[in-house]
């Protein structure tokens, strides 16, 4: 699978992480590699476990069956 | 006269913790086990739902299963025609022992934590909010077992039930929050899996 360049953070349970203008939740936010460093950075220093996955390809054109 | 011993296999006695995980509860996505190719202590996973570990406990995790059962008698019988099982219990119990709001969320039965992030010239700030129900989460568990691999469990849906008395002591004791999360899942849903041996090349 070809990767996005972007990826997605979560929190755990409900937990909301507000960082910035950022609103990071449980049902995970995607940006980019760059910010995503930054909030991880602003999460650790704010003692918060954020969880980052990889955000799914978006779909291109002559892309699927 | 010879003496007897019984067969045993000494690396089947085993002592060890085993690590607990919770993950919040979904009936549409439930929290799933890392993939069996993933080895013992490796990462679970962050999808479906995001497992994260208990922390520190004051003395491991217990697990308590007590079936109760009713006996059918007839009159012609000292003992019982049969035995059915009326009731099942299954309880995970452990002392957590990090003094944090992500363990009173656990310890209080539910909850939600919002953290503002500190910025310039504004603190860093966590709120927890209590839930009036109990939320429900799936709890999974990983030990070593006597091959040397992972064993791991999953009990798809749990409450957290505690009766917690936090004790704040200046030298004497640790602040700490007993939890027992008690199974709501039907026994047969909660899977046991172990492995056994290595990948053949």
């Amino acid at each position: 699978m070809a990767s996005t360049g972007k990826v997605v953070l979560k929190t755990a349970f409900s937990d909301v992480f507000r960082v910035g203008g950022l609103e990071i939740t449980s049902e995970g936010v995607e940006l980019d590699r760059k910010t995503a460093d930054s909030v991880l950075e602003a999460a650790r220093n704010n003692h918060v476990q954020l969880h980052e996955v990889e955000a799914a390809p978006t779909k291109t054109e002559g892309s699927g069956s | 006269m010879p003496s007897f011993t019984p067969t045993y296999d000494r690396k089947r006695v085993m002592a060890g913790m085993v690590a607990t995980r919770l993950a919040p509860y979904s009936e549409l996505t439930p929290a799933v086990l890392p993939a069996d190719s993933v080895a013992l202590g490796g990462v679970w996973p962050s999808s479906p739902q995001v497992w994260t570990p208990v922390g520190a406990t004051q003395e491991g995790v217990s697990f308590l299963f007590r079936r109760g059962t009713n006996s059918l008698m007839i009159e012609e019988q000292l003992t019982p025609v049969a035995v059915e099982t009326t009731e099942v219990e299954f309880k995970v119990e452990m002392t957590l022992a990090e003094d944090t709001f992500e363990t009173m969320r656990v310890a209080y039965g539910g909850g939600a934590i919002v953290t503002q992030a500190a910025a310039s010239g504004v603190i860093g700030k966590k709120t927890l909010t209590l839930s009036d129900d109990l939320d429900h989460f799936a709890l999974g568990l990983e030990g070593k077992n006597t091959y040397g691999f992972w064993r791991r469990i999953l009990i798809p849906e749990i409450v957290s039930i505690a009766d917690v008395e936090q004790v704040n002591r200046r030298s004497q004791s640790l602040r700490l929050y007993k939890v027992s999360f008690w199974a709501l899942s039907a026994i047969s849903q909660v899977v046991f899996s172990e492995q056994t041996a290595a990948a053949l090349p």
